[in-house]
């Protein structure tokens, strides 16, 4: 090992390594059933990340929202159609794994 | 930094730093093989919202996703699942494993290892605790299979579990179905988003179709066990 950081748990099992990626938890935010919006996350800058939306206390008329990133810009829409569906409030997670 | 730890890798990719906290494993893993809903309640509810991987397990046409979290003030108490059959075919079950991760104040209970806080004393990164790794992020069409190759039998995450609606005249009066999209298996390496009709919200007199998309982001997941 030249550096870094090596870490063993108590059988010698390597649990982090000098090469290894750890996933990081960047950004929660809890959006109401309203319609899209974004989110300029400057920790995003350089790294690649993982988004999604987990809808809360949903039905089966309720819809979940879509994420997308541009940049260091989180973005999630909505969905609706007529009186049948409509936008459930969601969790937005963002984590970075680089 | 004006003072603390960071820790980078050989990459300079950031491994553990004062400002990120982990999910990490919960100890709640398990398997289910249902049609429709399945719940499953936190051992210890909590005000920070959890995270549930899925691993579809058989049945290329077999369908499951997590559908939400329920909440009741101040905390997350229950994950719910989906699970079903691909439209069109049926009503059959969808075997599937899951795991959950949560941000958590405790401690593991090692002897010895690597622990680092928080300014606030909230634990940042504790080798006694598993946290899950991304692998992979990508975009997947529904009806189109995804392969990872390089990743063999993963959990996932993905969103949004799509939606869609259908009305069918069917001669006369017909039903209005509730679509929505979940994952399935396709082999140890490949998955495929597949529609499956989850309710019957009415009926109606005219044919029609909408949907919110055809296309979802997946993240390709080692659970870290």
């Amino acid at each position: 090992m030249s550096y870094g950081l090596r870490v063993r748990d108590k059988k010698g099992k390597i649990i982090i390594d000098t090469s290894d990626r750890i996933t990081r938890h960047a950004y929660t935010s809890v959006q109401t059933a309203s319609s899209g919006n974004s989110g300029a996350l400057s920790q995003l800058k350089g790294v690649l990340s993982g988004n999604f939306a987990v809808p809360v206390n949903a039905d089966l008329t309720k819809t979940a929202h879509g994420v997308s990133r541009s940049g260091t810009t989180i973005t999630w829409t909505s969905y609706t159609y007529g009186i049948h569906l409509s936008p459930a409030t969601c969790v937005i997670f963002s984590f970075i794994y680089t | 930094m004006g003072y603390g730890l960071k820790i980078r890798n050989v990459n300079s990719e950031l491994q553990i730093d004062d400002k990120y906290v982990n999910y990490v494993f919960n100890g709640q893993a398990g398997s289910f093989d249902v049609f429709g809903i399945s719940t499953v309640a936190l051992t210890t509810p909590s005000k920070y919202p959890p995270i549930a991987l899925i691993q579809p397990t058989g049945g290329n046409d077999r369908v499951c996703g997590v559908f939400d979290y329920t909440y009741s003030s101040p905390n997350y108490t229950h994950i719910r699942f989906f699970s079903s059959q691909k439209f069109n075919l049926g009503s059959g079950t969808c075997p599937f494993n899951y795991r959950i991760y949560t941000v958590t104040d405790e401690m593991s209970t090692d002897a010895y290892g690597l622990r680092v806080k928080k300014a606030d004393g909230r634990v940042v990164y504790d080798s006694g605790k598993n946290p899950f790794k991304i692998l992979e992020v990508g975009i997947a069409t529904v009806g189109v299979t995804y392969t990872h190759a390089s990743h063999t039998s993963p959990y996932y995450i993905f969103s949004p579990w799509l939606s869609g609606i259908v009305g069918i005249r069917a001669g006369g009066q017909g039903p209005v179905y509730r679509l929505i999209v979940g994952l399935s298996k396709q082999s140890s390496t490949s998955v495929q988003p597949q529609s499956t009709a989850a309710a019957v919200l009415g009926v109606t007199n005219l044919d029609f179709s909408d949907f919110q998309g055809t296309t979802i982001t997946l993240l390709v997941c080692d659970p870290n066990e």
